[in-house]
């Protein structure tokens, strides 16, 4: 006999079942039984990285995120970051034959008050501005030399930065999900708010997700030395007030289950940012139209208004026991920036307990259109100019390799090195003079160390 | 097998022996026609699921609670790797039947849009509730359509 | 939630949604389907069945494994480089509930 449906079914199906491997595993005795685990509700994922530019920047960042199961269909969660940067970083000035002395705002002290100290961090020596006349206040700056044929760097580099985040993600209905949070971030001379909402919609059984998302981020810049008058020329004088910036971003994601193996998604994002985008750091060299020499070092300048747009390609494929992770982003601004960034990792999981995820990223970037390597002299000075080599055009290069040990469902320990390399052009044609001989573009190349340990319970 | 026994009170000894004969054993029907007169709950889950870890504890005490009242708890697994349903059955105990359906016959069967699925069927063997997803805070609801099967005479 | 067939008595009710979200779902729905059908026709035949989704179901398969990981990565990156880019990561996994 079979199991018979009511006679006005429209299927009219006659179920016959069959089991491939029909079993029959009884528990005996009906008897009561508690379950040995409680399925884990909380899950506290912790991370530090330790960042190596050659002869830059160096940094320590560690960082925590703990998210906690609320009657299994709300989530919610917080993360921590923190991170200390110290060395030294290119300020936008090109290298030259000849030694070159640069100068920035270094303190504000009250006028009478004797002073004792003579360098400033990173080797820089303590310069006194005379006080404008009527001033209660005078201003040191602190000034470098930088030899002839090196690279301008700026010492004494540091920041330190705190930030933190909320999460909230609920199921609305079986198809469903919400999500937001707000996030905060504070350094020295920065300081950064931001919220976030957004929607999943699933269709096709859980194999179609539709998500969008909105955020929105207010900025707040306070610079060491204030902020600059654009296109003037550096000095140790105390510049001007503080500045913000607003950023609004939208998401648009499409995933879908390919097939048992493959997943994949496409998703389109669009971000508006109006206020002050310049470094106030940073600087571009005028030369001299016939040597090459630099004559003066102005602030440089960015537009006030940036409109992004990326496209992004991804997939998880699963392949034997491995899993191969393959990615595509398009991205382009009205700066003129446009890039193409791919990404490739295959991990190799040959036993439930550890995995080797070998890891390959291409980067290439094409200038914004303000970009220049430096100003001739002579020439009409353009709106925005900037010579920082993160708008230059560029390739960058990470190989990687991580090895982790996953422990069922509960923790997890793993380990990534990765090596970082950036590459630009350092002998445009058309260089002048002296510039011909030297090399234009900061050549960046970093090691980073990323220990991670998860645990859930 | 099942249609040796009118009900599932075998002893331990004899369970182990028809594990051993069920191993070796080619495909058969699954044959819910022994349970005439009785409400069966299938219930279709695997090891990757993780609402199947709240809703087995929740199972099994319904299986216990309503077994004298003629309440059949079946339990079809999906995975395709039959260890990994058995690690799951040792952390979270079944106390009702289990049948493997890893290449998912049974599941396109009865339509299964979801996992967890939870058919529920009448006393004449009609499927009358069919739930994709498990939340434990509608254990209630559930509950309420099982009483409502229950309460139904066999005719 | 109630989809079978043959079904003889009522089913149960919906699930309460609030009423603010009954009416978004549908509307992102709409919106939803019209962008499905028109950006990638033959999206629902695409798929694995719902007991087929052990391998979505495995951590390395999901959007976003290692969120920690993809904060710092992020973080870096846009320290060096021009481009910032927005993911979205919902979707996938066993597809459970």
């Amino acid at each position: 006999m079979r199991v018979q449906l009511k006679k006005s079914d429209p299927a009219g199906v006659r179920r016959a079942l069959a089991a491939a491997a029909a079993g029959l595993l009884a528990g005996g005795p009906v008897r009561a039984q508690s379950p040995q685990s409680d399925p884990p509700s909380t899950t506290v994922d912790s991370a530090l990285l330790v960042y190596h530019e050659v002869n830059r920047v160096q940094a320590i960042e560690p960082e925590v995120n703990v998210s906690h199961k609320i009657d299994d269909d709300r989530t919610f969660s917080f993360g921590l970051a923190a991170d200390s940067l110290t060395g030294a970083t290119p300020f936008g000035a090109v290298p030259s034959t000849l030694p070159q002395t640069y100068v920035r705002p270094y303190k504000v002290i009250p006028l009478g008050t004797p002073v004792t100290v003579t360098s400033a961090s990173g080797g820089s020596t303590v310069v006194l501005i005379p006080p404008a006349t009527g001033a209660k206040t005078r201003t040191l700056g602190a000034s470098w030399v930088v030899p002839p044929g090196t690279y301008p760097l700026e010492h004494g580099f540091y920041d330190r930065r705190l930030a933190g985040n909320l999460g909230w993600e609920q199921a609305l209905t079986q198809w469903l999900k919400l999500d937001g949070g707000v996030a905060y971030s504070k350094e020295h001379d920065y300081r950064s708010e931001s919220a976030h909402v957004g929607l999943a919609r699933d269709f096709n059984g859980h194999n179609t997700t539709l998500s969008a998302g909105v955020n929105y981020e207010s900025d707040l810049s306070f610079p060491i030395g204030g902020t600059p008058t654009p296109l003037t020329e550096m000095s140790a004088q105390w510049k001007g007030p503080n500045t913000s910036l607003h950023e609004t971003d939208a998401v648009l994601g499409l995933t879908q289950v390919m097939n048992r193996r493959w997943l994949s998604t496409l998703s389109y994002s669009f971000s508006e940012l109006h206020g002050y985008q310049t470094d106030p750091y940073k600087v571009i060299s005028v030369v001299d139209p016939v040597t090459g020499q630099p004559t003066q070092q102005l602030y440089e300048n960015r537009p006030d208004s940036r409109r992004k747009q990326s496209i992004f390609f991804d997939n998880k494929i699963h392949v034997a026991t491995d899993v191969i992770a393959a990615s595509l982003r398009g991205y382009e601004d009205d700066w003129g920036v446009k890039s193409v960034t791919a990404d490739l990792r295959y991990r190799w999981q040959p036993d439930p307990d550890y995995y080797v995820e070998p890891h390959l990223r291409y980067y290439r970037q094409g200038a914004a259109n303000f970009f220049h390597n430096y100003l001739v002299s002579g020439a009409a000075l353009p709106e925005y100019a900037s010579a920082d080599s993160r708008l230059a055009e560029f390739h960058a290069q990470t190989y990687g390799v991580k090895v982790g040990m996953p422990f069922d469902e509960t923790y997890e320990v793993y380990m990534r090195v990765e090596y970082y390399d950036q590459h630009g052009n350092g002998s445009p044609a058309g260089a002048i003079g002296q510039l011909q001989q030297q090399n234009l573009f900061p050549d960046l190349k970093a090691y980073t160390l990323l220990l991670g340990f998860t645990y859930a319970f | 097998m099942f249609r040796k026994e009118k009900t599932l009170k075998i002893s331990p000894a004899l369970a182990a022996t028809l594990m051993i004969c069920c191993a070796c054993a080619r495909a058969t029907e699954f044959d819910l026609s022994q349970y005439r007169g009785k409400v069966v709950y299938l219930d279709f889950w695997a090891s990757w699921c993780g609402p199947c870890k709240q809703s087995f504890p929740w199972l099994a005490g319904i299986a216990r609670s309503y077994a004298s009242k003629d309440l059949v708890v079946v339990a079809v697994n999906v995975d395709k790797d039959r260890s990994r349903a058995e690690q799951f059955l040792n952390d979270y105990p079944a106390g009702f039947p289990v049948l493997y359906d890893p290449a998912g016959e049974i599941a396109t069967a009865y339509k299964v849009t979801g996992m967890p699925t939870a058919v529920l069927i009448d006393r004449v063997g009609h499927v009358r509730f069919q739930h994709s997803g498990f939340l434990p805070k509608n254990e209630g609801e559930y509950d309420e359509q099982l009483r409502i099967l229950l309460g139904e005479s066999a005719r | 939630m109630n989809n079978c067939e043959s079904c003889s008595a009522n089913p149960p009710a919906e699930s309460k949604a609030r009423g603010w979200v009954r009416r978004a779902g549908p509307a992102l729905g709409a919106l939803a389907v019209a962008a499905v059908a028109a950006s990638s026709a033959g999206c629902a035949t695409l798929g694995a069945k719902p007991w087929d989704h052990d391998l979505l179901a495995e951590h390395a398969m999901q959007v976003d494994p290692y969120p920690l990981e993809t904060r710092v990565d992020a973080h870096i990156y846009f320290s060096k480089e021009a481009s910032s880019g927005g993911r979205s990561f919902a979707g996938g996994g066993c597809g459970c509930n």
